[in-house]
């Protein structure tokens, strides 16, 4: 595999033969062992290494051998144990290593992980430009009331799909209420969501949440929080005006995603050229990695525009490739 | 687009067929005819020249000759089309005066638009048993849709911009074939006027049951955009207009309106109902209320709060109240009652209303004088106005007063004000409400709400200046409700 990370790197200019994980490495500062392949990172499972020799001992040997049926079947959880328990054995460095690419391969493949993934996963806008991560407090400090509150879901629900769908739905919910005094207790009282016309409003539609308790009626203007919900309001006129202003190409505006996605990869690292390294290391992983690792669909085909359109651009570019730049220079 | 071959629309029965001219006649595609209609339309915009020869048969052959007679702006080189073959048109055409009983030029006044739906529609239902049907086509279109055929082609004008079809997410009948707006206008207006359910429209329609909802709505979103024009608050002459018939017709100097509220009932799923939408009758419904003029024109509504709220409440959910509070409504000049008392201006409302500044209720209580029984006889005739076009709106527009099956209570909203826009255009495009299909009963039959016991001061005042002043003028003014339409 030839160099990806040229600009930035003088080193690594000169090693045209050297793996791009190596080169990532090293510009990151970090010594790894020669042998020590991608797939060290990837997977638990020391049969499926194919350098099974290595003195360096596979970091999720124990925990492989833990859960060995987990592993084969389930991508997902696979994931979640990447983050390797290295006390015993791999040195600072070496642990800071592995955080580092679980991190960046779980934030790459959507894995679930480690925090520092939490931390990446902000950035990416690949579906949900609101994040779902909702505070108790978060609500009660934007709308300045107490509203009947629904537990958060616990945190081991993060493998279930149906349980974070719920949370989601909830948290929703939650948000939408409606802004009211600090001191209101709200929590007796029976919420209902309403749709009100009022021609003597402007804009006429609103929506409004009625919270009742017998004779007591409190109303409070409900704030739409989702972009989804808020398409769906929009209503025939308004769609056939969004149509007309979406026939732009989306490609511009996904660009800012990849660079993202670049950004977290190379975090720490000394600035990279834009325009070039970002395509390349993702076109790089994208060969490298992706076969090596079974994913869910849905990521699979998010991630997999990413990538395609990534190497459309280098070739509008006339950056075709690896072969291409070593080519260049 | 200059290098388009010169097709052949090969327009028949069992296919449609687009095909190369000659030589190239082997490069024939067979396409459905909802995107033959598209590629003609693309055509026809883009090299209208390329279009020279179209082989007519089958049913639409009808729409495309007189959509190409319409457009004679083909160039000159165009060659003439063939001739067509006879087609079904003239024989519907035929039919039409046969079965119309010689009746006035079917095709006159619906030219601009397509009018196959309708005499297809007509000749379907128009002898539908247990219905008292007119003979007369124009009145059979009244009955069946609640305007005249003009004001419905201006309601088809206001929202065809959002309803013409575009391949290939057309909507599409049975048949094949794209709807025509005003045979979509037709279906959502069929709907909202019976209130019958989406199966039966579509029945009467040759429609499935899917596609009338979906065409309702597109109808009904498309309609809360483009004619809100015609459901506002008047401006100071239209107001002084207003003012001055309802002072002709009941003696109530500065009188503006009269407001009354209605519920639209519905059933709710078992599994989300909610007791905030029980009302008092143990109905699940939602508040519609009005303020109408002399024409019985809806100049402010609200709709969508839960039916279970007192009126008192809603009124003050309501725009209209915050804006008469903050004296941004009803704050037109004021008139001197023959007492010389200040007169603001005001609307009636019957009881359940809160006396206010600018809302004249009727006294309470038996045993009342007679000036103040003068005053409750002339504010309850003005007050009727509103009662009126609650029960004009629910009789002429069925839906909204059938019981709604589980209706979506973030759409039902739209669908009421729907009604009213609908109202409202067929008082102002001139067309006469029909009385005959009104509610006879009250419009909201059952509900017997309390009294409101809230008193203003100044409405107080206010009402007692207004009961001297129709006392002292009762000589002058007589109740002619035969003044109002």
């Amino acid at each position: 595999m030839l160099c990806s990370i040229s600009t930035s790197t003088p080193a690594s200019n000169s090693k045209s033969d050297t793996n791009w994980l190596d080169r990532l490495h090293s510009s990151r500062g970090f010594s790894v062992p020669a042998h020590l392949h991608l797939d060290h990172f990837l997977s638990p499972n020391p049969c499926a290494n194919p350098n099974p020799s290595t003195t360096f001992p596979p970091p999720l040997e124990k925990e492989a051998s833990d859960s060995p049926q987990e592993v084969s079947t389930n991508p997902r959880r696979r994931k979640k144990h990447l983050p390797p328990p290295l006390d015993d054995v791999a040195p600072d460095e070496k642990k800071q290593l592995f955080d580092l690419m679980g991190g960046v391969l779980a934030e790459l493949f959507v894995m679930g992980g480690p925090p520092v993934v939490r931390e990446f996963k902000e950035k990416g806008a690949r579906k949900q430009s609101n994040p779902r991560v909702c505070v108790p407090s978060v609500s009660a400090s934007i709308d300045g009331c107490r509203v009947p509150l629904v537990t958060s879901p616990p945190s081991s629900a993060d493998n279930s799909v149906a349980e974070a769908k719920k949370s989601r739905t909830k948290l929703r919910r939650k948000r939408g209420t409606a802004a009211g005094p600090v001191d209101l207790d709200l929590s007796a009282y029976s919420r209902t969501d309403v749709t009100v016309i009022d021609t003597s409003c402007s804009g006429w539609k609103s929506e409004k949440v009625i919270f009742r308790k017998g004779v007591m009626w409190k109303v409070r203007d409900k704030k739409v929080w989702t972009l989804s919900r808020k398409k769906r309001r929009l209503g025939l006129v308004g769609r056939l005006a969004n149509e007309k202003d979406k026939e732009q190409p989306h490609a511009e505006s996904k660009v800012p995603a990849g660079e993202e996605l670049l950004a977290s990869l190379v975090e720490g690292s000394a600035p990279l050229d834009k325009n070039d390294a970002p395509e390349k290391i993702c076109h790089q992983i994208s060969n490298s990695i992706r076969q090596k690792i079974s994913r869910s669909p849905r990521i699979h085909s998010a991630k997999d525009s990413t990538f395609h359109r990534n190497a459309a651009t280098n070739q509008k570019n006339g950056i075709s490739g690896p072969k291409a730049s070593a080519k260049g220079r | 687009m200059n290098d388009v071959r010169v097709p052949i629309f090969v327009v028949n029965k069992e296919k449609t067929e687009i095909r190369d001219q000659g030589r190239h006649a082997r490069s024939r595609k067979v396409l459905h005819r909802t995107q033959i209609e598209w590629l003609y339309d693309g055509l026809e915009r883009a090299a209208p020249q390329s279009i020279r020869y179209i082989r007519y048969s089958g049913h639409l052959a009808a729409r495309f000759r007189s959509r190409r007679a319409g457009k004679r702006s083909t160039p000159a080189g165009a060659t003439p089309m063939a001739p067509p073959k006879k087609s079904k048109k003239p024989k519907r055409k035929a039919k039409d005066p046969s079965k119309l009983g010689e009746k006035s030029n079917p095709h006159a006044e619906l030219k601009a638009g397509d009018t196959e739906w309708w005499y297809t529609f007509w000749h379907k239902n128009g002898n539908a048993a247990g219905l008292s049907i007119p003979s007369d086509e124009d009145e059979a279109f009244k009955y069946f849709f609640r305007v005249s055929k003009k004001t419905f082609e201006y309601i088809c004008s206001l929202v065809r911009q959002d309803l013409v079809s575009r391949p290939p997410s057309g909507l599409i009948n049975i048949e094949g074939r794209l709807l025509s707006v005003e045979k979509q206008v037709a279906i959502a207006m069929r709907r909202l006027a019976s209130g019958e359910s989406q199966v039966s429209v579509g029945a009467a329609f040759g429609v499935g049951q899917s596609t009338v909802s979906q065409v309702t709505w597109r109808f009904i979103e498309s309609m809360e955009e483009r004619a809100r024009h015609h459901l506002r608050w008047p401006d100071a002459d239209r107001m002084e207009h207003t003012k001055t018939k309802l002072e002709a017709a009941f003696g109530l100097p500065n009188c503006c309106g009269a407001i009354d509220a209605t519920h639209i009932i519905m059933t709710l799923p078992a599994v989300e109902s909610s007791d905030d939408w029980c009302d008092q009758e143990s109905n699940y419904s939602m508040f519609l209320q009005g303020v109408v003029d002399q024409e019985l024109r809806f100049l402010d509504i609200v709709t969508g709060w839960p039916g279970s709220m007192t009126v008192s409440r809603l009124l003050k959910c309501s725009g209209f109240f915050k804006l008469c509070e903050s004296g941004k409504r009803l704050n037109g000049p004021l008139k001197m009652s023959a007492q010389n008392s200040e007169i603001k201006e005001f609307i009636v409302g019957d009881a359940t209303y809160p006396l206010l500044p600018w809302l004249m209720t009727p006294y309470e209580g038996k045993n009342l004088p007679a000036s103040m029984i003068c005053f409750n006889t002339k504010q309850k005739a003005a007050r009727l106005l509103a009662a009126r076009a609650l029960s004009q709106l629910k009789g002429g527009w069925r839906i909204l007063h059938k019981v709604m099956w589980r209706p979506d209570k973030h759409k039902l909203p739209s669908i009421i004000l729907v009604c009213c826009l609908l109202h409202n255009i067929i008082i102002d495009t001139g067309d006469e409400l029909n009385a005959e299909v009104a509610l006879s009963d009250h419009h909201d039959i059952g509900y017997k709400e309390p009294s409101s016991q809230q008193v203003d001061p100044q409405g107080k005042t206010m009402r007692e200046a207004l009961t001297r002043h129709l006392q002292s003028s009762d000589s002058l003014y007589q109740a002619r409700p035969e003044m109002i339409t």
